[in-house]
């Protein structure tokens, strides 16, 4: 007993939790028994559990805010109906997961704009009532995946190896043991550098420090729901990091490519790629002052320019003027940083 | 959850709030309401934790075993080990012999602390100023269960660590820098160095902003501070101009406090940016501070400039700076290796303490200094007169500390005449965190954070009693 192999106690028999029910007595005392009752009519949590999570993931929060927790310590649905509505049509259409994201992005409720009124704010400030669409600053992985689509850096490689992107120096090194395999960081090259970040090597004692500084869970545990905090580390990294700098300046260059001569276009060629939308009239004066100013600043400091444009392996392009790709490099850089691309 | 509630309150609230709800969602501050704040008024305002990794040799530097000498390469007497677990590194060694310690002790201060004062000699002229404890004890008998037990107050890896605690209690200090700060120092000798880990200054299951920054000396101080090549701190400042333009743009169009929140972190990170190298540029510290570090103090990311800025960041206002020193790990060769390590750390030591006096700042700065467990008083190998090395031994070990509430001059338990199980006065990690923690002004018991349905705290779920013979 407690745990102790010889001294054996009363017999029992494979059993699932009472709260949550009883197996069936024709029901083998095995794994298919408990399979097959995971997923049967009389268990709903299954399906609710999942149909949360598949949620949290579309809206950001789930209508059970703690997915790790059903229980008597988890939060309460916010939609007790809703929530069982979707399980069973979940359930029912086969555990149809395609569908269910379907079924999910084409409601209404999703279609909802993202737009905070001060009604809203007062009388549903966590968005608890769904009375507007979801909005939350995307994680990690999909931050720097989303630089790299913009830019056309990202590699639609599937599978492999991990691989090693860009990594400041001496990250691994004060954590690793002398002569360990992971002790000093070597780079890759090629396309490796711009793989999906579910590629990316991952050493626990010390994960990449971009995804970390987003909330990237740290793999030592497993983990069903990110925090989301929002701080200068943050900002740090997407104005400073190679990896998004060098998206930036590829980004320009190929919009300079696409469009040359004629900086309002090269705008707005540039923003139907970054923020899915042109500018408005508003934006288009404040973007193109913006270009000019920095453009001017390059031009008398042709020296900088070179160094912006030297930033990650990707080639320049040597054609383009080099102040004019430095100064829209800025221009794209600070597009990677607004609140409106950090955010889905 | 409360927190993000009256965050989103002070944004409702008016705008003269945002500066300080930024602050408290970034780790840079302790101004929002999610602070809970100290119980009672603390003693410490700021905490300096050296801590030794691999762990000293408690008998070769505090815990002074005179009749040993007489054991020399004799067997440890079963009735001292008494059957207790070893690792592995020596539980099939044939022998136990005896390795006396081949440093000079001898009393130091009016207190009369014997220490090693051949190898220590500057630490030793604080004796009176220092709180000595050499009665720790603590479960884990390998380095990373026992540094992280050390640090979080269980074997177990996703404790918030003592920083995290500080940062999450008393908040913030300052409005450009984080709160809790940690600063690896490279030890003169790296060939007896342990693997830490950047879990170790996670956050655990406290909010990700009490996490420790890691400030480095090797590449950009912190991570990605530095600007791109070719720009210039003026192309930014336009840049950011213009992003903060948008911004707000975007704000009139969705009104999304979290917008004002993300404009207000770039604000700080202009400000970090621009705070950061005046922190980090020790040019322009005196000739008499180097005097005082010693001239290591010039060598980046050596221990000497590390404690340096470890002072330079109290004086700013971090709330907790967690400074490791590695290579103590002596299973061989301890009169090779203790000289060069005590090196590393007596000047800088003694130098830390005295700086802070001179400045006034001692009195409410807890420096702590320590590894996570003791080592074992017979030879791990060979063992002669010359030499001989140490094995893990968490029964008993020699912390000390200095201001901040501590009681200088302290000279706090026993062991036996071995060094090896305690005799008078056990102070168990769990009670040092709860003294520590009475002197940041908390109760261990009642500063706790919910996690999956618990209380969760840094003693854990056992009793643990603050040591009042510590505190001044």
């Amino acid at each position: 007993m407690r745990g102790q192999y010889d001294q054996v106690g009363e017999e029992v028999r494979a059993e699932v939790p009472a709260a949550l029910g009883r197996l069936p007595n024709d029901a083998p005392r095995n794994r298919l028994g408990l399979a097959r009752w995971l997923v049967s009519a009389e268990n709903p949590l299954t399906a609710r559990v999942a149909v949360n999570r598949f949620w949290q993931e579309v809206f950001g929060q789930g209508l059970v805010r703690t997915p790790e927790d059903f229980g008597i310590m988890g939060a309460a649905p916010t939609h007790p109906e809703l929530l069982d509505w979707l399980a069973v049509e979940f359930r029912e259409s086969g555990w149809d997961v395609k569908r269910f994201f379907r079924l999910l992005v084409s409601s209404a409720t999703y279609r909802q704009s993202a737009a905070v009124t001060p009604l809203k704010l007062e009388r549903d400030r966590d968005n608890g009532l769904l009375s507007r669409g979801p909005r939350f600053r995307m994680d990690a992985e999909v931050l720097r995946d989303y630089a790299l689509m913009v830019s056309g850096l990202l590699s639609q490689r599937m599978g492999g190896p991990s691989v090693k992107p860009y990594q400041p120096e001496g990250i691994w090194d004060v954590v690793g043991l002398p002569g360990g395999d992971t002790r000093e960081f070597v780079q890759d090259k090629g396309e490796n550098v711009h793989r999906r970040s579910l590629y990316t090597f991952w050493k626990r004692m010390a994960p990449p420090p971009n995804m970390e500084i987003f909330n990237a869970p740290s793999r030592e545990v497993c983990s069903v729901r990110r925090e989301r905090t929002n701080t200068p580390l943050q900002a740090l990294v997407t104005l400073n990091d190679p990896q998004f700098v060098e998206a930036a300046r590829v980004l320009a260059q190929r919009a300079m490519r696409a469009v040359p001569n004629d900086d309002a276009a090269c705008l707005q060629w540039m923003a139907r790629r970054v923020l899915c939308r042109p500018l408005d009239a508003v934006e288009l004066p404040l973007a193109l002052q913006s270009l000019r100013e920095m453009r001017a600043l390059y031009e008398d400091d042709l020296n900088a320019a070179s160094s912006l444009l030297g930033v990650g392996i990707t080639a320049g392009d040597a054609d383009l003027s080099k102040a004019g790709c430095a100064a829209l490099t800025m221009v794209a850089n600070q597009w990677l940083n607004l609140d409106e691309v950090l955010t889905k | 959850m409360n927190s993000l509630l009256h965050r989103r309150d002070f944004f409702a609230s008016g705008s003269h709030w945002l500066g300080a709800a930024a602050l408290g969602s970034l780790g840079l501050g302790g101004a929002s309401g999610a602070v809970p704040g100290p119980h009672f008024t603390p003693r410490a305002k700021r905490v300096i934790y050296l801590h030794m990794v691999g762990g000293p040799a408690q008998m070769d530097l505090f815990d002074y075993k005179p009749q040993l000498q007489k054991w020399y390469d004799k067997d440890l007497p079963p009735s001292i080990r008494n059957g207790q677990r070893l690792t592995t590194m020596t539980s099939g060694q044939a022998r136990f012999p005896i390795a006396p310690s081949k440093f000079a002790f001898s009393p130091a201060g009016q207190c009369g602390m014997w220490m090693n004062r051949q190898l220590l000699p500057h630490l030793s002229r604080k004796a009176d100023e220092i709180c000595w404890m050499r009665s720790l004890h603590t479960e884990a008998i390998n380095h990373e269960p026992a540094i992280t037990a050390m640090q979080t107050g269980n074997q177990v890896t996703g404790r918030p660590c003592l920083g995290s605690w500080a940062s999450y209690g008393l908040g913030s200090g300052n409005d450009n820098l984080p709160t809790f700060v940690v600063l690896v120092a490279t030890p003169s000798n790296r060939e007896q160095e342990q693997a830490i880990s950047a879990r170790l200054w996670s956050s655990g299951y406290l909010p990700g902003e009490h996490a420790g920054v890691s400030f480095r000396s090797k590449g950009d101080p912190i991570l990605y501070i530095n600007n791109p090549p070719g720009v210039s701190n003026s192309v930014r400042r336009r840049s950011l101009e213009g992003l903060k333009a948008f911004n707000q743009r975007h704000f009139q169009r969705l009104g999304d406090p979290e917008t004002q929140t993300r404009i207000a972190q770039y604000e700080m990170a202009f400000r970090m940016q621009a705070s950061v190298p005046e922190l980090t540029d020790l040019s322009k510290e005196p000739e008499h501070i180097f005097a005082l570090y010693g001239p290591e103090a010039r060598k980046p990311g050596s221990f000497a400039n590390s404690v340096l800025m470890a002072r330079r960041l109290a004086e700013r206002g971090v709330r907790f700076i967690q400074l490791y020193h590695n290579n103590w790990d002596h299973h061989s060769n301890v009169a090779g290796r203790m000289p060069s390590q005590c090196r590393d750390v007596d000047q800088p030591c003694f130098a830390l303490l005295e700086d802070l006096r001179q400045r006034g700042m001692l009195e409410d700065t807890l420096v702590i200094w320590g590894g996570e467990f003791g080592r074992t008083v017979y030879s791990q190998g060979g063992l002669s007169h010359e030499n001989y090395g140490r094995d893990h031994h968490p029964r008993c070990f020699s912390m000390w500390m200095a201001g901040g509430g501590a009681k200088g001059g302290m000279i706090h338990g026993e062991t036996d005449d071995f060094s090896y199980n305690i005799v008078r006065d056990p102070l168990h990690i769990s009670d040092f965190h709860a003294t520590v923690l009475h002197l940041l002004g908390f109760d261990a018991s009642r500063l706790s954070y919910k996690f999956q349905g618990l209380d969760g705290k840094l003693i854990g779920v056992n009793p643990a009693k603050v040591v009042k013979a510590l505190v001044a």
